[in-house]
């Protein structure tokens, strides 16, 4: 389970980028996470990355602190950032590999794993390129493979739907599906609210560094859609 | 007007005090005191040490009258520095630049484009230029006699120097660039080719004559050769040192023709190569992928030589050190006698030839500073790290052994090889090799901690980091600060004391200095990290 609680986070110690923020993903979930730009998705998604420092609160994920015991809780974890800025002077394989021993997966298992997602994805020609000569969406699905590489308990995505081609998307949907069936979790930010929508058993909303609205897709939604509460929310002061 | 708004925004870019300083002033107004001091300690250090030779030099020239070579020194120094300033950079500010995508779809003309592009880089130019020859230009009037006209012509044509290889030297850069682009092996060839270059110009300026009472004097033929045979050298010579107004006309009026021409030429091959460059060429393979499993220290050590190799500038500044200490090597069995003759002079002031040989190892050894930038390198690649299971101090420790790696086995070369053509005896070669281990090793955990504490993850373009931040600064300063505490050490017990005792006893403080940086490396690389 991925558990945040009272989390807080400010930039300047004036305004809170995050404020005071609770949320319970479980496993099996796949979580969408909307707001407006700015809202403070990528702060949030950053701090249990244990990418960003927090100033209150706690973190844990499958009951390990991403503050106390943050290698732990980082062997579980997979993150996908919402640029895919990795390091060109490596080519795929590489980059995979380092990636694969950084979490200390066995040699057969990412044999498997890479052969599986580089021809579902189809880069399987090109992991041998430095990956200063791939396109936007290449190196998105290699940091989607390297995400995939150690079958992380909890998935942090975000926007990882920016740049991947349609085929790519679904594909990365049926991931999705595949994972939380074997017991992960998925909690990712989008602004795309079809998907989230269709995607997501559960959704929370955050505006100007507060969640104004989680739980289940369906509760939240009614009879209406997705983007009419997100807009209804956001009209709200 | 659209080129002054564009200049504003370029100038804000390129020259804010947080991207120079790689700290918001407002936020840690400490480290920023800190970083203005240490830059300021750099750069003045640098000036005084090069005005004090100019100013000698000076005062040996108007003991003959000849105080307008100063000129010839001004010229070849303001056109050196500018062909080296657009070799390197021309490419990334005109023909590949960042913001193509950003600028290209506004309705703004690409001539004014180019022409705000081109001032942001001339004003990097000019600042050095006019840094560097400040010395030369105070030797020149204090030695030859002040006059404001002269110094309002030399202010004019140091303006109009750069231009002239600004024109060629852009072509050049860009030239090298696309060769580097399109070829499988482009880079190592481009690296080789800068290597061969610097290495051929400083075989040339030592093969100079080299004898008088000031170093500068060996240079001083060749010099006043450059700017009597380039018309424009000779224009600025005339109209500096003899207030030859139509001289300094002649200058203008080819300099500023030839930026005309240049900009007009240039417009719309640079939308043509910037827009090359949105587009990547993927060549597909079916060579088999290998999955390997190693160590993360490896994988570490392995992403860093791949780095290093990836990024020209970063080779050539760090990798300098370690190819003289090859070259160096090879040369003292080759040039025994020639390099004899030429430490004999140090030994003057009383250091054997066994000191003399750590010495110039020692000065080679600071030269090679990665671990001090490499964690400023990963920029926006550091959430990589940052969010994989691995430790910080694995990481530092990784960067540190990669700079041991670059540095040790080329300079314990250059040692072995110095002890054979000097016949240096066993016990005395075994303590100086103990002597650069722990050197190599103290130098590097130095770097480590600079890195950690002065990052500069913001950054254009890797020049930044690898030549102008505080990091680099800092990781050269330290390694001199340890040579200068050994050299002290040696300096006060070479009478009481043998060279293998003095030697081993520098070896031993730099070890224990050495035990200390790892440990505090190992406890606080991580608390550190999670702040960055």
């Amino acid at each position: 389970m991925l558990k945040i609680t009272s989390v807080s986070k400010s930039y300047d110690q004036k305004k809170l980028a995050i404020d005071k923020i609770n949320l319970e993903i479980l496993p099996g979930d796949i979580y969408g996470f909307i707001g407006h730009n700015g809202a403070g998705k990528t702060t949030l998604l950053k701090s249990i990355a244990g990418i960003l420092n927090f100033d209150e609160g706690e973190i844990s994920i499958f009951e390990k602190s991403i503050v106390k015991d943050n290698l732990e809780a980082k062997k579980i974890m997979a993150y996908i950032p919402d640029n895919p800025d990795i390091y060109e002077s490596l080519s795929g394989i590489q980059y995979l590999n380092f990636i694969a021993d950084a979490y200390d997966v066995d040699l057969e298992r990412r044999r498997n794993l890479i052969n599986k997602y580089a021809k579902m994805f189809e880069i399987d020609e090109v992991l041998n390129n430095p990956i200063s000569s791939y396109s936007h969406g290449m190196k998105q699905k290699v940091v989607i493979m390297s995400a995939l590489i150690h079958s992380p308990k909890v998935m942090i995505l975000d926007e990882p739907f920016v740049g991947l081609d349609p085929k790519a998307s679904y594909l990365l949907k049926e991931v999705f599906h595949e994972l939380v069936e074997q017991g992960s979790l998925i909690f990712f930010s989008t602004h795309v609210l079809e998907v989230a929508e269709k995607l997501c058993n559960k959704v929370a909303i955050i505006k100007n560094g507060k969640i104004v609205a989680d739980g289940r897709t369906e509760d939240i939604i009614k009879d209406q859609s997705l983007e009419n509460i997100f807009i209804e929310l956001l009209k709200e002061s | 007007m659209m080129y002054f708004k564009l200049m504003k925004v370029f100038f804000k870019e390129n020259l804010s005090l947080k991207r120079i300083l790689g700290t918001d002033i407002k936020t840690s107004k400490i480290k920023a005191i800190l970083i203005i001091i240490a830059i300021i300690y750099g750069f003045g250090s640098i000036l005084l040490g090069f005005g004090y030779l100019f100013f000698d030099f000076g005062r040996i020239l108007s003991e003959v009258n000849m105080t307008y070579i100063l000129l010839d020194f001004v010229f070849v120094y303001a056109t050196f520095l500018s062909v080296f300033f657009v070799l390197f950079r021309a490419n990334g500010y005109l023909f590949h630049y960042k913001d193509f995508d950003i600028l290209q779809p506004l309705p703004i003309k690409s001539r004014t484009i180019i022409l705000a592009k081109l001032t942001v880089m001339l004003a990097f130019i000019y600042l050095t230029v006019f840094m560097i020859v400040s010395p030369i230009a105070f030797s020149y009037f204090y030695h030859g006699g002040f006059d404001v006209i002269k110094l309002i012509f030399l202010i004019i044509s140091l303006f109009l120097i750069p231009l002239l290889p600004l024109v060629i030297f852009s072509f050049a850069s860009l030239l090298i660039a696309r060769f580097s682009a399109n070829f499988r092996y482009g880079k190592a060839l481009n690296i080789i080719l800068m290597f061969t270059f610097f290495l051929g110009i400083m075989y040339f300026s030592m093969s100079m004559n080299f004898s008088g009472d000031s170093p500068l004097t060996g240079q001083m033929d060749f010099f006043t050769g450059i700017s009597k045979y380039v018309i424009t050298g000779k224009w600025f010579k005339l109209a500096v040192d003899e207030l030859n107004v139509l001289a300094l006309l002649g200058l203008i009026g080819v300099s500023v023709a030839l930026l005309v021409g240049f900009v007009f030429l240039i417009e719309k091959m640079v939308v043509k190569t910037n827009q090359m460059s949105m587009s990547t060429r993927v060549r597909t393979s079916k060579k088999t992928v290998i999955s390997k499993r190693r160590n993360i220290i490896v994988n570490i050590i392995d992403k860093e030589v791949k780095k290093f190799f990836n990024v020209t500038i970063y080779v050539f500044n760090s990798g300098f050190g370690p190819i003289m200490m090859a070259i160096g090597g090879v040369a003292i069995l080759i040039f025994k006698e020639d390099l004899l003759a030429y430490i004999d002079v140090f030994s003057g002031i009383g250091l054997g030839f066994e000191a003399i040989i750590l010495l110039m190892l020692g000065f080679l050894i600071s030269t090679v500073f990665t671990s001090a930038i490499s964690l400023s390198l990963e920029g926006k690649n550091f959430w990589i790290l940052k969010s994989l299971p691995i430790k910080a101090e694995t990481v530092m420790f990784g960067k540190m052994l990669f700079n041991i790696i670059l540095t040790l086995p080329l300079a314990l070369f250059a040692l072995f090889m110095s002890g054979l053509a000097l016949s240096f005896e066993f016990v005395n070669m075994l303590v100086m090799v103990l002597y650069l281990v722990s050197l190599c090793f103290l130098s590097s955990g130095l770097g480590s901690i600079v890195n950690l504490h002065f990052p500069k993850f913001n950054y254009v373009n890797e020049t930044e980091v690898v030549k102008q931040s505080l990091g680099a600064i800092l990781g050269m300063f330290s390694t001199w600060l340890i040579l200068t505490v050994n050299a002290v050490i040696y300096y006060y017990l070479r009478d009481s004391q043998s060279f293998e005792v003095i030697i081993f006893l520098d070896a031993l403080l730099n070890i224990a200095l050495f035990a200390v940086v790892f440990f505090y490396i190992k406890k606080q690389a991580q608390p550190i990290f999670n702040k960055l």
